[in-house]
């Protein structure tokens, strides 16, 4: 497995578990959309036309959707920087289609830039919680009642 | 400066100004003893006799954790404001939100659920601890779950987005141009790397080529 590959997949097994337990509902949000969209991203990847993936190019186009409508939703500053860099994603697909000379390795390697973006973005987003003086949408771990069961 | 208390001291210090030693055993799920124990150490650790005074001091040296709902109270009502009932049943008017530091029942101020007698209430500490989260967050203004309602806890300093939804969606255009920028440099900056090492070895240019 590449470098950065495994450097993504050793973030995202890091920050998404992190961010469900220490975030807010905006952060549970992304966490889900996240999850999602890797999860559903392998078996869209089999329909393009010409060079675009284009099943795919549409789920990061929902994803964006979504991303815009949580950042207008929640005052959180890392919301904006991930939609940013989710905006980025989509205009890959549109860079691929516009820009013949524009290879699909250099294309994927942004698009996982991109996605990296989003991730530590994500990251912030749980320190940005603390800073906002929130609690965390998790309710606190109850040691003792665990010990019990 | 008083010792510091712990989490657990401090926990129990703060809950007694609205509710028994039994329902704080209840709430936290230890025994009626533990919880007289952890307010008798934190008494002594803080150099008083009297849980009042604990609370005092607390108060004054600002100790307090995020789910704090005395804390909470007494930055949401303002001093002179705080109605809490009496033990004869009437309401009366406490100056400051120490002023309702005492166990006995019916201590709590105006707007945080009272919980019923400990006969008739649920056991389950998670509900009671989920009863309290809801009625400080109504007492805030902040709806049940929503937890970007008024920020009473941010820290000094953070300033959250503006909130016109053509000025975020702006910000967002910029944030974009900025990453797109500093991707374009670091791009360039490999792009020289590679050009400086295919210079003096072309054979591991390549050779990083079909590796990356």
């Amino acid at each position: 497995m590449p470098s950065v590959q495994l450097f993504f997949l050793c973030s995202a097994l890091v920050i998404l578990p992190l961010a469900w337990m220490k975030g807010g509902h905006a952060e549970r949000a992304a966490v889900a959309l996240l999850v999602a969209a890797y999860v559903s991203g392998p078996f869209l990847q089999d329909i393009r036309v010409g060079r675009v993936l284009v099943v795919l190019a549409l789920g990061d186009v929902i994803v964006w959707a979504v991303f815009v409508w949580l950042s207008l939703k929640h005052d959180r500053w890392w919301l904006l920087l991930a939609t940013a860099a989710q905006s980025l994603n989509v205009l890959s697909h549109v860079a691929l289609v516009l820009t013949p000379s524009l290879t699909a390795r250099e294309n994927v390697a942004a698009q996982w830039v991109f996605g990296l973006v989003s991730l530590y973005a994500l990251l912030l987003g749980i320190a940005e919680r603390r800073l906002a003086g929130e609690r965390p949408a998790a309710p606190p771990l109850d040691r003792r009642s665990i010990a019990q069961s | 400066m008083p010792p510091r208390l712990s989490a657990r001291q401090e926990q129990c210090v703060r809950l007694t100004a609205f509710r028994t030693d039994k329902e704080i055993a209840a709430l936290l799920g230890i025994s009626e003893a533990t919880v007289k124990k952890h307010v008798h150490e934190a008494c002594q650790r803080l150099g008083v006799n009297r849980r009042k005074a604990a609370l005092a001091l607390l108060d004054q040296n600002g100790q307090g954790y995020p789910n704090d709902p005395m804390a909470e109270m007494a930055r949401i009502v303002p001093d002179a404001a705080i109605q809490g009932d009496r033990d004869d049943g009437q309401i009366g008017r406490a100056t400051s939100a120490l002023e309702l530091g005492r166990s006995g029942r019916g201590a709590g101020p105006d707007g945080v659920d009272r919980p019923e007698p400990s006969g008739a209430r649920s056991s389950d500490p998670g509900a009671e601890r989920r009863s309290i989260d809801s009625a400080t967050d109504r007492a805030s203004g902040v709806a049940p779950g929503d937890l970007d309602g008024p920020r009473t806890n941010a820290v000094p300093g953070y300033r959250a987005p503006p909130g016109g939804p053509i000025v975020r969606l702006i910000l967002i255009a910029v944030l974009a141009v900025v990453i797109s920028a500093m991707l374009v440099v670091v791009v360039g900056m490999v792009s020289d790397f590679h050009r400086v090492v295919d210079r003096f070895d072309p054979k591991s240019d390549q050779g990083l080529a079909s590796g990356g």
